[in-house]
Formats: structure tokens, sequence, C-alpha cells
């Protein structure tokens, strides 16, 4: 309760009355696709079924939801514990994201009225009914992951007795759902053979879409972390996004040695070289996505310095989106045709992350989020105490 | 019962579009949609031209089609008997369908306000009735024919090799992809028809197999996730109580 009244003395930001102008007008044009239909609202075709929606809401959109579930198997599964303070945040952004990746789904479905059908018909052959349940169960037990936030703001004790007992088996759940969803979304282009440039079509999409959704999950958490303590202008936990950055090297590392090796293994490698449009942005995904962040953060001024935190994972996620646009949409060929986004989704899309950035920020001001203030000097002498 | 099959003799098509409207009356397509249509190709270069023209891009009906194994709601449907079948009260309108499909099949009626997708059914009703399809009843010249799948293949080899060597001795979708319903034979190589180059084993395999892993992975990772949490907290126990004990160290 202290910390949420201290929280309210702090003005809100006042770029956050440009986002909500942003919001208000995608959720706006969201609602009027629904009274005009999928084909007037959007540009999408025969040729290309999937655009902007899917490739950025819904496919970029889980995996930079990702890092809730990597920091949350950090802290209570690894045992982690420094990185406590950071497992709020992170499980709001993951709640959030899903949220959005929801009302983005909702509007490209071409029947919306339909979208509880995922609950009573099943087929158990089908990737996408697996990833629409675990979408379903994951946004439920992050919910209930992030709820004692909720419950502390209102003094609600029992509540938070019931969440407190089960704390490790919700976060055991959420690790696993997570897993599966993130390494579903991949499998589900395991059915593109003949349509997915072979440069991205892999049968080790399922895993490749994992190992770049912990990355990914790192830097979200380092961006976020960077710009909520501009924002809100709060004391940044820099050691702590340190010691995350630290990690992304290897998990960075192990995503671009197998897929070399597997383009090397299939004789696909050539094809990164062939000047086409699809290679050359597989080359920027490779090297401006993956090697350049890896390198930097490998560096440790770098990663201790903000604005090398927040460049590298910016890289990052740039990359990850790069990367889940050319394999949900750009990389599929098609024989006729061609896409580009109707200013109505482009719309939708920027008025969906406004709305996220608002819904964080209000949150974030109102709830307990930040609960435990980061005193830098304390973390760093008890890690110059721990490495010397 | 026996697989349907139907024969399409792009050799034999004459282009008179009657296929194409047979099936818009009978299944009340909506308007700029097909569910067949017949396009028409030129083979070689002026002065010495030849002209075709087939009902291409229609419904295959796989023996293991894509998309039904994509359909989350299982809204596709293959039957015993060899079509498959849409169901578009079941449908949320995901298009994973469209995106499936190695022949670019599924299409969707943009224009409306609560789309479906658009697909060729085999005229299952028809069937049902002791009918052929709308279209191959249709066919004035037995570009399109209908029957039982083995005979038709055994009518397919037959015209092959009455043509004299002008039909390309393929009979696709015999074998591609594990088999489908509809076999085409062609006096053109089927990729200047626009048919995609693919192998016979059936695009579902990788797919299915992955998604049957599903409870292995569940149950393996609840271990070791749990195994992973037991570890880490019995190392803190340890190291706390060595720590509050530091002669036990020794001893």
């Amino acid at each position: 309760m202290t910390t949420a009244t201290k929280a309210q003395k702090r003005a809100l930001p006042v770029g956050l009355w440009i986002l909500v102008a942003v919001a208000v007008i995608g959720i706006a044009v969201w609602v009027t696709r629904f009274a005009l239909g999928l084909g007037r609202a959007t540009n999408l075709s025969d040729s290309y079924p999937w655009g902007l929606w899917i490739g950025f809401d819904v496919v970029s959109g889980v995996a930079l939801a990702a890092g809730g579930f990597v920091v949350a198997a950090t802290v209570y599964i690894f045992n982690l514990k420094k990185y406590h303070p950071i497992v709020r945040p992170a499980l709001l952004t993951g709640f959030l994201g899903y949220l959005l990746v929801i009302l983005g789904l909702l509007a490209d479905l071409a029947k919306p009225h339909h979208i509880w059908h995922l609950i009573i018909y099943w087929n158990f052959h089908s990737v996408l009914f697996e990833v629409g349940w675990c979408v379903m169960l994951y946004t439920t037990v992050i919910a209930l992951e992030f709820s004692p936030v909720v419950f502390e703001r209102f003094g609600w004790q029992v509540p938070l007795r019931i969440i407190r007992a089960i704390q490790i088996p919700l976060v055991i759940i959420g690790v696993i759902l997570s897993t599966l969803h993130q390494s579903s979304l991949g499998s589900l282009f395991l059915l593109l053979r003949y349509r997915l440039h072979p440069l991205w079509y892999s049968s080790l999409l399922p895993l490749f879409f994992f190992i770049s959704a912990v990355a990914v999950g790192l830097a979200m958490v380092i961006l976020e972390s960077v710009l909520s303590a501009k924002a809100l202008r709060r004391p940044l936990e820099r050691d702590l996004l340190s010691g995350l950055a630290s990690a992304v090297p290897y998990v960075l590392g192990i995503y671009f040695v197998l897929k070399m090796v597997e383009l090397l293994v299939t004789g696909e490698f050539g094809l990164m070289f062939e000047g086409s449009v699809r290679s050359n942005l597989f080359l920027v995904e490779m090297v401006v996505g993956v090697l350049l962040p890896a390198v930097l953060f490998a560096i440790p001024k770098v990663r201790q310095s903000v604005a090398g935190l927040f460049w590298g994972a910016l890289l990052i996620v740039g990359g990850l989106i790069l990367n889940r646009l050319d394999v949900s949409v750009i990389g599929q060929m098609v024989p006729t045709g061609s896409y580009f986004p109707h200013w109505m989704e482009f719309a939708v899309t920027i008025g969906l992350l406004a709305s996220g950035v608002v819904a964080y920020t209000l949150i974030t001001h109102y709830f307990p989020v930040f609960k435990e203030e980061v005193a830098a000097e304390p973390v760093a002498a008890e890690l110059q105490a721990a490495a010397g | 019962m026996a697989k349907y099959g139907m024969l399409v003799d792009v050799g034999k098509c004459v282009g008179c579009h009657a296929c194409t409207a047979a099936c818009k009356v009978k299944n009340d397509i909506p308007d700029r949609v097909f569910w067949t249509k017949v396009g028409a190709y030129e083979q070689g270069t002026f002065p010495n031209v030849k002209a075709y023209s087939a009902p291409l891009g229609r419904c295959m009906h796989c023996e293991h089609p894509a998309c039904v194994s994509a359909c989350p709601v299982g809204a596709l449907q293959k039957t015993a008997e060899g079509p498959v079948v849409y169901d578009a009260r079941k449908c949320i309108g995901c298009r994973y369908c469209m995106t499936a499909c190695p022949f670019h099949v599924p299409k969707l009626n943009w224009d409306a306000l609560l789309p479906s997708i658009q697909k060729c059914y085999l005229c299952a009703d028809r069937l049902a009735a002791g009918l052929d399809p709308a279209c191959a009843s249709a066919c004035p010249t037995g570009a399109l024919k209908f029957g039982e799948r083995d005979a038709l293949l055994v009518e397919a080899r037959e015209r092959i090799r009455t043509s004299n060597g002008q039909y390309m001795n393929h009979i696709f979708g015999e074998k591609e992809l594990g088999g489908t319903t509809l076999l085409y034979i062609s006096p053109v190589p089927f990729e200047e028809l626009g048919f995609p180059t693919v192998g016979t084993e059936p695009v579902t395999k990788l797919s299915e197999q992955v998604v049957s892993y599903v409870p292995y992975e569940i149950g393996g990772l609840a271990v070791v996730l749990s195994g992973f949490y037991w570890f880490f907290q019995r190392r803190e126990r340890l190291q706390k109580e060595s720590a509050a004990h530091p002669e036990a160290k020794e001893g």
C-alpha cells in the first residue's frame, strides 16, 4: 500500500496523452473492421491470406511476450533470486502481450464470432489447435501469476494466500505452456513445405522459434526496463539487466550455429547469396538481428551501459520481428499476387501497440508492480563481493 | 466402399466452360469465386502454337489433405469415399487451410461480411444420391470423368498408351503427396500448366508427427522443471546450513 501511494505521487508522463490518442484511433479502426468485413479492411487476398495482423500482431506478438516466462523460470525454477524485482513487470508485459495477441487475432479471423469454437471442436492433428489452447491456458496462468499485484493493492489477504500457495506449480505450468506455445508457432509452418522459402523452411522450425523466443524474452525485459525507467523516472536495475544480457550471446549463438549447420546439411546454404529480396532479408535477419547483438552483449562494457543495453535489445527485437514476418508472410512463395498492408491494418496494429503501452504505464502507476525499488548500490556491491 | 476418383484429361478439354457453369449453378457460388474454372494455355511460339484449356486449380481431394490436418476446429474433413468436405458452421476463418494447401486451392469470398472458405467438395451430396458431380455430368467430351479411382487409373494409363506419345507418361495425382482423388493426364508438361513439383510423401507427415509428441513434451517438461526446482532449492538449503554450521563441513 505504501509503495502504491508513493507511486501515485509521481506524475504520469506527458507523452502518454499522445499514446492515448493513437490507441483510441486504433481501437476505433479495430471496431470498424468488424462492420466492414475482413476483405474491405485489409489488402489480404487468396494469394496472401495471412498478412500484417498474423505476422506481427499474432506470431511476433507471442514471441515478444516471452519475457514473462523467461524471467519467471529464471527466478522461481533456477532460483536466481536477485532477478526478483523484474518478475512483476515481465509478467505484466507478458499478460498484456497475450491480450493484444487475442485482440489482433479477433480482428484477423474471417468469422470472429466463431472464435469460441476452439473450445468445443477439437482436431488433435492440428498445430493451430495446440496453439489456440496454449494461448487460452497461458493467458489464464499468467493472469493468475500476476494477480497478487492486484490483491496486494486492495489488501485482499485470502486470495493472496491461495495464489502464494500454488505459485510454484503455476510457474511450472506457465513455463510448460510457453515452451509448447513458442515452439508450436514454429510447427505451424511445417505444413508449408512447398510454400515457404527454403531459407526459412526447416524441420527444426519449432526449435528455432523456441530459442529465438528465449532471446527476445530477455531483450524485451531489458528494453521495457530501460524505457519504463526513463518514462516513469524510476531507478534502473542496470546490473540485473547486464546479467540478463550476458546470457544473450549463448542463446543467440546456439540459434546461429544451428541455423547455419541446418542450411549446410540440407544444401541450402548458397541460397543466402542468391541476391533476391528474400535472401537479402534473411541476411539482414542473421547479421543485424542475431550476430551483431550477440557480439555486442558479449562485450562487458556494452552490456553495462544503458545505451548499449538499449540498442542491443532493440536489434534483437527488430531481428525477431523481421524473422516472424519473413516466415509468416514475406517468405511465402505464391504463384501470383502481391501484398502490402492496408492503412487500416497498420492503424489497428499501431493502435493495439499504443494501448498496450498505455495499459502498462497506468498499471505500473497505480499498482505495486515495481514493488522492490532497486537500490543500485547494494546489488552492485553484492555482485562485486561475489566476483571478488 | 471403393474410393472415388476424377480423371481430368487436358487433351480432351475443348474449353466450353460447361463444368464451370454447372458448378456455379449447382453450388450457388458467390460472385467472382470459382470452385472449378477453365483456363487457356498456349504451347510453343507463333506460328507453331498449340492451344490447350483445362479445369485447373481445383481441389485435388488429397488422400492426406494438408487443409484437414491444419484446421483447428475440424471444419474440413476427409470422407472415406474421397471428398474433402467443409462445414462453414464450424469454421472460425483463420485461413490456415489456405496457407497450408500445397496446391493453393482454398479461396475466400473476401467481399462478404463473414466470409467462408470456398472450395470444391466433389458434390458429396450428389454422390450420396448416386449421381456424378455436377461438373463431370456436364462435361461433353469426357475431359472430366468421374468413377472409381482404381478403374480411372487403368483408363488413364490406357489413354496415355493410345496417345502415340503425345501425352506425358505421368498421371499427376497417382502418387503425388501420397495420392489425390483428382488424376490429371496431359499432353502439356505439368509444370507448364502451373502444377507444383511435389514429392510422394504426404505433406502432413512431419507436422502431425510433431503434434503427436505434445503429451510426452508436457510430461517431460513437468519432470525436468520440477527437478530443476528441487535441485536449486536443495542447493540453497545446503548452502545455508553449511554457512550456519561451518564446522559440519569438515566433519
